[in-house]
């Protein structure tokens, strides 16, 4: 664990906002992608997130010495997503079977108003276009530079189980990205 | 192709993706809102509706076992 970590720990179990504040600013915008991109709707991923950093907040004084607080506050937006993901199938239910809110293929996503380029925009939707498990499982390893083994444990999952949906998750991307496709990934 | 040839090529993929962030006004928002619960734990209102079903269970259970025990005399 980080210095600056092990202090902001210290501080959340003292009650201190300040170090709260210094938490909120390292991961607020690593939490708040990972929610955008897995919700693909910025007025959920902003409540999201501030749901996420409400559980923080009011279990600052429960935290074990030893938390590490990315693979914490991943393992809270984790829940959160698979929640709200139940919440509208019941809903999508409840409505007939109709999608509630899905971003269509044609819609515009917020995501592609982010995009700089065609080729973040094509990127942007190649990881849109993955099934749910598998981009979390590919923006956890991808984006957070996580190793599979601490996704299985954000997850609930065994490292195998998240290996496979790794391998998934790369045979889509690269389908979806064809040329621009990692150099590794295209079958000579 | 291996996990790691895996890993290799998505954290490739990944470093063009775009940047992602809120606005500032809305972390803000945010940010104080979760700030005032620092250290405070869960609100009590948390607790209140499964404290008011566990009594409304607990309330007709017992007058369930009354009215049995009232039939048995």
């Amino acid at each position: 664990m980080e210095v600056d970590e092990r202090a902001w720990v210290d501080g959340l179990r003292r009650g201190e906002p300040a170090a709260f504040d210094a938490a909120f600013a390292a991961y607020r915008r690593r939490i708040y992608a990972y929610l955008l991109r897995m919700t693909r709707r910025k007025d959920i991923a902003e409540d999201l997130l501030q749901e996420a950093f409400l559980r923080l907040a009011q279990a600052a004084r429960r935290l074990a010495e030893d938390t590490r607080l990315g693979p914490y506050m991943f393992t809270v937006a984790h829940r959160l997503v698979i929640s709200w993901a139940r919440a509208q199938a019941v809903r999508a239910q409840l409505a007939g079977d109709l999608p509630v809110r899905e971003v269509a293929g044609g819609e515009r996503s917020p995501l592609d108003a982010i995009a700089d380029s065609q080729q973040q925009l094509a990127l942007e939707r190649a990881f849109a276009s993955l099934a749910p498990a598998y981009r979390e499982v590919a923006l956890l390893v991808g984006v957070e530079g996580m190793t599979p083994t601490e996704v299985a444990d954000i997850l609930g999952h065994k490292p195998e189980a998240v290996r496979q949906r790794l391998a998934r998750a790369r045979t889509q991307l690269a389908a979806a990205l064809g040329d621009h496709a990692p150099a590794a990934w295209r079958t000579p | 192709m291996t996990t790691e040839d895996d890993v290799k090529g998505l954290g490739e993929l990944s470093r063009e993706l775009p940047a992602i962030d809120l606005d500032a006004s809305t972390a803000e928002r945010i940010a104080r809102r979760a700030r005032d619960d620092v250290g405070k734990g869960p609100s009590p209102r948390r607790f209140l509706e499964p404290a008011l079903a566990a009594l409304i269970v607990f309330g007709y259970l017992v007058w369930v076992i009354v009215k049995i025990l009232e039939a048995l005399r």
